[in-house]
């Protein structure tokens, strides 16, 4: 599954301009714990669901050569996220589905494991 | 060796990361493998985001040395109390706000010491010291 792909899901929409939407999702991964995320992603191309509206979610999604990053639950990053994420050609997404439903949602899509 | 030094300022979550990508960036030059490049970054990143949530501010040095990374990162205080706690996953002392960005879950130290080769950290109320060393292989 490539990170363009998350756009077939219905009430998905991406949020920020990065133009390179082709990266393949190798997993996915649920957390709102940073720390926690840093020491339990092992794979690079990782798509993350999170909750957590930080600006910290950006130096993590790049250090770790995450995929794409998803808001779920209709949290909308803040401008400072937007415009952090795009300068590190990180891809965000925003739903008002929650972190479980979305995962429901991209293994339906395709089984990406 | 020629030696980096960056200042790191407390409680500024919105440049945390900056010292790790910049590391991250040297090693992608000097083509180091991916591997070792992740165990940096996140040793890096969690050292740096330790010195913004706890610290009254310090810095990060870093050089390159026979194939070794070598990275110092120095805080003015107040030190921790207690090390072995520290160590333990899940035990944390960070502030609301820390934990309002993601942070606090006692994850920190250990997973420095566990991405790095050699650990060495010592602390006392005057500050906490950490050096890592990691082994670039041939580069």
């Amino acid at each position: 599954m490539r990170v363009e792909d998350l756009l077939k899901i219905e009430g998905i929409k991406l949020v920020n301009d990065v133009s390179k939407l082709s990266t393949e999702i190798n997993n996915i991964y649920i957390s709102d714990l940073l720390s926690w995320v840093m020491g339990h992603v092992r794979e690079e191309g990782v798509c993350f669901l999170t909750i957590l509206n930080s600006i910290n979610i950006v130096a993590v999604a790049s250090l770790l050569e995450m995929s794409a990053v998803v808001f779920c639950e209709g949290v909308i990053p803040s401008k400072e996220v937007i415009d952090k994420a795009t300068e590190e050609k990180i891809p965000l997404f925003s739903t008002k589905l929650s972190t479980a439903q979305l995962a429901k949602e991209i293994y339906k899509y395709e089984n990406i494991l | 060796m020629e030696v980096n030094r960056i200042d790191i300022l407390p409680m500024n979550l919105e440049s945390a990361g900056n010292i790790s990508s910049l590391i991250k960036r040297t090693l992608i030059n000097l083509r180091v493998d991916k591997s070792i490049i992740r165990r940096v970054s996140i040793a890096t990143y969690e050292a740096e985001i330790n010195v913004v949530i706890h610290s009254n501010g310090g810095f990060c040095e870093f050089g390159i040395d026979n194939n070794k990374l070598l990275i110092t990162f120095k805080d003015t205080g107040p030190g921790i109390k207690n090390i072995d706690q520290a160590m333990q996953e899940g035990f944390s002392t960070a502030s609301q706000r820390a934990r309002d960005n993601g942070f606090g879950a006692g994850m920190g130290l250990p997973n420095i010491k566990r991405s790095c080769d050699e650990f060495d950290i010592s602390s006392s109320e005057q500050g906490t010291t950490l050096n890592l060393v990691f082994y670039l292989g041939e580069i």
